[in-house]
């Protein structure tokens, strides 16, 4: 840097060190951003997914029905009429909002939050009818048709939910000033959506990849041994996944004599299907064609005696037309003739067998290669050559992103426009009437269904086909920045909660780098729902052609053209699981291939695996594969040049970027399975090593290199400092509750010093809360609109008046304005009136004077809380009805039992707090803030959290900052050297003096500075006693729940402990007296519940008829419920004594 | 193939060069496609029977240590701009079935042109001449890197996208639930009529602003009682009965500006 020119040069040649990496890694965060798979994955569903699904099923043809024969045309010889309605270009605009006056106006986010609206873009698309008549001809030969097209000009097919940020949010590409005068913050990121106000996250759903052939071990009832298995999806194909299996006998399942056959499942077909019979149904009739298919080598023996009792048990049937009558036989179809069956069994091995291959004729070939390969995987793993695939394997999981989540539900809520258009058209046309396309086209389906399941997270179409999968948004968490952050880049795993399989749940040696280790629930949903490294690049899919094209041009040969002996020879090739042929010198496609990425001249996306012991090249170019951004290691050195960091250093000016580094080969984007494939650097320090001595170097073929192993964390286990010191579950829950943190750096010291912090309790200085530590404003929002219910009765906000009103709250209602709201900066308390709200009651009809002509339906704040109006919004909401939102401030101080956490996972409540001079203090005069229990160290072993303290000091001491990212070269050794020197005990230790009494404490006391976290559990949130109060309507039983100052629940614990004490009076009264005490009266006769008139002191038994002998027996209301139930049901419960 | 057919027709088979040795030289597709279109350039002018020169082959010396020598095949034509200029040319003879041209050379007769005697894939050059087979990079020709990624651009952007459009356009939006819930009225209170020409006068200013009127946006602008303002309108305006602008008022042709559409 200050040398000259000359050495300057020589230095940019040079091989960047660890802490060049940083400038890579900033670059990167800076361009993408943390939300990028988000708005990737929805911009692709906008720009291209939308059109391509509309053009899937764009046409809809209507004849005329005959009605009184329907499903004949009208009249043969004359002119028929055909109707035909064409769906084309669609049409996005930004996201806007019709007002109710009919106003049009751009909409941003922050109106949609304030007012409750939804943040969507009209749609819209071209229509065409075109109406053809058909009439023979005037000389009864040949036809002549006429045709009439009516084009009709973008029509509005419904609303689309924009996700913010996105290419078509009003807010892409603004400035940060911009987006402040907009009301928004600059520090969002955006990649969510706004549905009535609330904001909602799409997780992304992890699945099976397609197309992949996987082999598994059957355990033992099955009467399978081994299974191999398919699931084909056509690429972009509206149709769902057809599932293909073949299935190896195990030797209990066979019969008698029989060996270990092998037999394939096929999709519509009843039972299982011999597997030579499939073969030869595909026309390769003869076993030895077929056994080339599957064994390529003929040398191996033991495959082909594997084979033997398949051969054996397809022998009977001989030829192709006899294999598709015996698949035919055992189709859906019923007592069909022979040539039907055989023609179905055809058509069936087309279009639903294998259909990734295919779908088109003429591609028997291609499937049998195919079947073969499948089989022969399948042997591998009998043969006990390979072991069974992996399911948690991270190279088989797809991530389903907002895109594919959205393209999915779109296509069903658009076919469901198509069949509703249909109906309109065909009633139309049946019933003789003009058909008026803007009137058949209901904009409701979409607009509402993309609504219901964005709102609702119920994702699919109601009472359309398939089920529902509940829990696909939710509303993004913004209680910190970094819950936010991670809500984001949250995975789900749609298994059964309640599943004990433990293996899906566990930690996969594949997840690498991928996925957080440390960021995941605790409890039922553990290891389930899982968090996106930070570096994570989720593909968003690129086309297969221009990879098909290379390799042609690679001297690949076409499955057609090659003959089956040559598969031993030679490396098969499978792009996205479809075996496209075989190459002879893979090693050379392979490096082509992989040239050509680092430049960029294929798609950085697509992963290229080569798996050397099943001599094969995969691929993939399908979307939701994770992939991670590496170093390219070459010779033992990294690509990236010095010249490159400083180039990107400087990117304002040199424009270097992030892209630019990919282009110029120095990183690329590897996917878990591609990453099996290298020989992985953890540091630019291991290459080093291996290039100035490369016997004693862990390895000396490098292949890439980590850019930073710390980027193997997810954003909330970043925040944790030396996270590489700590045991591994105390990281989780700091994950778990850096999520509703709030934190500050606060002077603790790690003493015992009165006994109030046991148990991981804390002591708090009572000082510090004074000076505001810790101290925070919580805000509350109440909304209330006017709601219209029926035509008539319209409510009114509006101050309540006592003389008309019924139902008045027992709040105040002084606090209200004379608009019926109360202003900004009136102090409301608990059930205090602050938005108040009548709706009209109805006349009755009975012509009497009313006294109340008003119900009251004013809102009032939590009976718990208080505060002061800190801001009121009134405006109109979605329909154009009054709307109040008003938002409630109050100030939080620390106090006993609020709860704190250091980064550690090291969290406790407050026991005492102290003021300044009951706390120890050092010769300094420094006073702890937070004193905590030194008990809380050696069972959790959270070194991490000394660490952090030590270095904080270090930090403070010297106004620095410390680096505290987890697998670097800092030791503690380091820290404590610089402690030292700055004039402390070099481990952080303090003598410290009794506030108390001015002694000396005895022990030497480790008192730092250390980040502190206020988590949001707080105790005036909780707090809660109740002596009577509501109970429930049904039993009378008091009601749950704080919120509805309902009972504290005596429970069965609690039952069976009364029990055993003997205390059977106060078991009565717990259970009895203070719940739901009732009396009835009941006839000693019959047993049965009596009629009682107490004023008149008149007594009846219904069922003996009876007026005598009746006593009064108390019981639990829930008890004379059971006993008028059961009554009910005519079970007659006697109570006889 | 044609004794597949259930009508055979005898066709006559040339066989004078049917041991003639040839060559099978499979080109990337680019150059087949460029070729193919030199030849019909050529054919179609009704040029030399030679034809042109489409590229030379050269056979280098093996280098040192190598046991065979290296082929190359060089495009020599001038209309092979943006291709690679030279390729490799890998021996694939040995993985060859044994195979035979024929051409046809008229309806009915087909004449056999040679026994392929060797194979060769023709596929773009990598690396320089004893680059690293760590297969870790390879310099590959310029042109074909240009080729690769026009492919791959064209292959990502899709002929049919989304289109923005920054004027939405209402044509069958739900038409105003209620109007005027902002500024309430007070239904007691009466609408003062005003005199007709007065308020013809205030429509066509109306008008002038925007085309297409919704009536109960006319009447909210104009504070006029329904009957009136209803009658004074059907005098100047009349309502759409379908089409985008379903259900709203315009001018009557007559009154409209010439020359707005």
């Amino acid at each position: 840097m200050f040398g000259d020119d000359e050495d300057l040069a020589v230095a940019e040649d040079q091989e960047i060190e660890e802490n060049d990496a940083w400038a890579v890694i900033s670059a990167y965060f800076e361009e993408k951003g943390l939300v990028r798979q988000q708005l990737d994955s929805f911009n692709g569903f906008i720009n291209s997914s939308l059109q391509e699904i509309v053009d899937e099923n764009s046409l809809i043809t209507v004849t005329p029905n005959n009605q009184h024969n329907p499903g004949q045309s009208l009249e043969e010889e004359a002119e028929s009429t055909t109707y035909e309605i064409k769906f084309g270009q669609i049409y996005l605009s930004k996201p806007t909002f019709v007002e109710a006056d009919g106003e049009t106006v751009a909409i941003f986010p922050k109106e949609a939050r304030l007012r409750n609206l939804t943040y969507a873009a009209p749609l819209y698309v071209d229509l065409e009818k075109r109406v053809i008549t058909r009439r023979p001809g005037p000389d009864g030969e040949g036809e002549e048709s006429e045709e009439h097209v009516t084009p009709y000009d973008k029509v509005f097919l419904g609303d689309v939910p924009i996700m913010l940020r996105s290419d078509y949010c009003n807010l892409h590409g603004r400035s940060e000033r911009d987006l402040s005068d907009l009301g928004e913050c600059p520090y969002d990121q955006g990649g969510y959506f706004i549905i009535n106000g609330s904001e909602k996250v799409l997780i992304a759903q992890e699945r099976m990849a397609n197309n992949h052939v996987y082999v598994f071990r059957k355990s033992q009832p099955s009467k399978y041994a081994f299974q191999a298995e398919c699931r084909s999806v056509c690429e972009g194909s509206v149709r769902a996944s057809s599932s293909m299996s073949v299935r190896m006998l195990s030797r209990a399942g066979a019969k008698k004599g029989a060996g270990q056959c092998i037999r394939a499942t096929l999709p519509y077909i009843r039972s299982d299907i011999p597997l030579l019979v499939v073969f030869r149904a595909l026309g390769f009739t003869a076993d030895r064609d077929i056994l080339e298919h599957i064994v390529y080598d003929f040398g191996d023996d033991a495959m082909l005696e594997a084979l033997r009792p398949s051969i054996e048990e397809a022998f009977p049937i001989g030829d192709q037309e006899v294999a598709l009558d015996y698949i035919g036989k055992r189709g859906t179809t019923v007592g069909a003739t022979r040539e039907r069956r055989v023609a179905y069994a055809r058509d069936l091995l087309e279009k639903e067998f294998l259909p990734h291959i295919s779908m088109e004729p003429a591609c028997e070939t291609r499937k049998a290669y195919f079947l073969g390969y499948v089989v022969h995987r399948l042997l591998l793993v009998a043969l006990g050559r390979r072991d069974e695939d992996d399911r948690d394997h991270y190279g088989n999981k797809r991530l389903d992103l907002g895109g594919p989540l959205l393209a999915n539900l779109f296509r069903a809520l658009f076919r469901k426009l198509g069949k509703d258009t249909r109906a309109h058209v065909q009633r139309c046309v049946d019933r003789g009437r003009e058909i008026n396309l803007t009137a058949a086209v209901n904009k409701d389906t979409i607009s509402r269904g993309l609504k219901y399941s964005l709102a609702t997270g119920n994702w699919g179409v109601l009472g359309g086909p398939g089920e529902l999968r509940p829990g696909v948004t939710q509303v993004l968490n913004r209680l910190t920045y970094a819950s936010t952050l991670s809500h984001l880049r949250r995975i789900n795993s749609p298994i059964g909660r309640e599943g004990k399989l433990a293996k899906p749940r566990q930690l996969h040696n594949t997840q690498w780098g991928m996925i957080c280790p440390a960021e995941t629930p605790e409890g039922q949903a553990c290891g389930l729902v899982k968090n996106l490294a930070l570096m994570t690049y989720v593909s968003v899919g690129c086309a297969a052609g221009p990879l098909l094209e290379f390799l042609e041009e690679c001297a690949t040969e076409a499955l057609e053209d090659i003959a089956p002996g040559v598969v031993a020879r030679a490396t098969k090739i499978l792009v996205n699981g479809v075996w496209v042929g075989v190459h002879r010198d893979p090693g050379d496609l392979v490096a082509r291939l992989r040239a050509m990425r680092r430049h960029v001249d294929i798609e950085t996306e697509v992963g290229v695996v080569h798996d050397i012991p099943l001599r094969e090249l995969r691929l993939t170019t399908d979307a939701g594969r994770c992939c991670r951004p590496l170093f390219i290691v070459q010779d033992r050195r990294l690509r990236v040049r010095k010249r490159d960091v400083v180039a990107l250093q400087a990117r304002d000016e040199t424009g270097f970027s992030w892209d630019s580094l990919i282009e110029a080969g120095a990183i690329e984007y590897v996917d878990v399975e591609e990453e099996e494939t290298t020989m992985m650097a953890m540091s630019i320090h291991d290459l080093k090593a291996a290039r100035e001595d490369p016997l004693h170097a862990y390895s000396d073929t490098y292949t890439h290199c980590e850019i930073h192993p710390a980027m193997i964390l997810g954003v909330c286990a970043s925040i944790v400092p030396f996270p590489d010191h700590n045991q591994s579950p105390r990281n989780t829950y700091q994950s778990a509750m850096g999520k509703q943190a709030m934190g500050i750096n606060t002077i603790v010291a790690i003493a015992c010093y009165s006994g109030y912090n046991q148990e991981d309790s804390t002591m708090m200085n009572q000082s510090s809360i004074d000076r505001g530590i810790f101290r925070s404003i919580f805000f509350r929002s109440y909304k209330t609109e006017e709601r219209k219910q029926g035509s008539i009765v319209q409510e009114f906000i509006e101050r309540p008046s006592r003389e008309i009103t019924a139902g008045m709250r027992h709040g105040t209602y002084d606090k209200l304005d004379d608009d019926g709201i109360a202003a900004p900066g009136t102090r409301v308390s608990g059930d205090d009136v602050v938005i108040g709200k009548t709706s009209p009651i109805p006349d009755d009809g009975s012509g009497m004077p009313q006294r109340f002509t008003k119900r009251d339906c004013s809102s009032s704040l939590r009976h718990s809380e208080s505060g002061m109006v800190d801001a009121v919004l009134l405006t109109t909401g979605a329909d154009g009805q009054r709307f109040v939102k008003m938002r409630v401030r109050s100030i939080r101080i620390p106090q006993v039992g609020d709860k704190f956490a250091s980064r550690h996972g090291q969290k406790g409540t407050i026991g005492i707090t102290y003021t300044q001079e009951d706390m120890p203090f050092t010769a300094e005069g420094i006073v702890p803030d937070l004193i905590i229990n030194p008990h809380a160290i050696p069972s959790r072993m959270t070194i991490g959290h000394l660490v952090e303290a030590l270095m904080s000091k270090v930090a403070a001491c010297l106004g620095k900052e410390g680096d505290a990212t987890p697998f670097t070269a800092v030791t503690v050794e380091d820290i404590s050297t610089l402690l030292h020197g700055c004039g402390y005990q070099q481990r952080g230790w303090e003598t410290m003096y009794n506030g108390h009494t001015g002694r000396a404490l005895a022990a030497p006391i480790f008192l730092n500075p250390t980040y502190y976290q206020r988590l949001k559990h707080m105790v005036d949130d909780k707090i809660h006693a109740r002596g009577r109060g509501p109970v429930q309507i049904l039993t009378r039983q008091p009601v749950e729940g704080r919120a509805r100052d309902g009972g504290l629940r005596f429970g069965e614990m609690e039952r069976d402990c009364i029990i055993s004490h003997g205390a059977s009076a106060f078991l009565k009264e717990r259970l009895f007296d203070q719940s739901d005490a009732y009396r009835v009266h009941v006839c000693e006769r019959c047993g049965l519940i009596a009629v009682a008139n107490l004023k008149k002191n008149q007594y009846y038994c219904t069922a003996c008829k009876n007026t005598t002998g009746i006593v009064a027996v108390h019981l639990p209301y829930a008890c004379k419920l059971l006993f008028q139930e059961l009554m009910a049901m005519c079970i007659a419960p006697r109570m006889q004594f | 193939m044609s004794a597949a057919g259930p009508v055979t027709t005898a066709i006559a088979l040339d066989t004078e060069f049917a041991n003639r040795k040839i060559w099978l030289v499979k080109v990337p597709n680019f150059v087949a496609e460029r070729w193919r279109a030199v030849c019909q350039t050529n054919a179609h002018d009704g040029g030399d029977p030679v034809g042109p020169e489409l590229g030379q082959i050269s056979v280098d010396k093996p280098a040192a240590g190598a046991k065979e020598a290296s082929m190359h095949l060089s495009l020599t034509h001038s209309d092979t701009e943006g291709l690679p200029k030279t390729f490799l040319m890998n021996v694939a003879t040995q993985n060859m079935a044994s195979m035979a041209a024929f051409a046809q050379t008229g309806p009915c007769s087909v004449s056999a042109v040679g026994r392929v005697f060797q194979k060769f894939d023709v596929v773009v050059e990598r690396g320089a001449a004893g680059a690293s087979t760590s297969g870790v990079d390879g310099v590959i020709d310029p042109e074909y890197r240009q080729l690769s990624r026009m492919r791959a651009k064209a292959a990502a952007t899709k002929s049919r996208t989304t289109q923005l459009i920054s004027q939405p356009q209402f044509t069958n939006l739900r038409h105003p639930m209620h109007i005027g819930t902002t500024k309430k009225r007070d239904p007691t209170e009466k609408r003062l009529a005003k005199p007709a020409e007065e308020l013809t006068a205030d429509l066509f200013r109306l008008f002038e602003r925007q085309p297409h009127w919704i009536f109960a946006q006319l009447q909210r602008q104009t504070e006029q009682p329904t009957q009136h303002l209803k009658a004074v309108l059907l005098e100047i305006a009349v309502q759409n009965k379908r089409g985008p602008y379903k259900d709203m008022w315009e001018l009557k042709k007559g009154y409209r500006l010439t020359g707005d559409a």
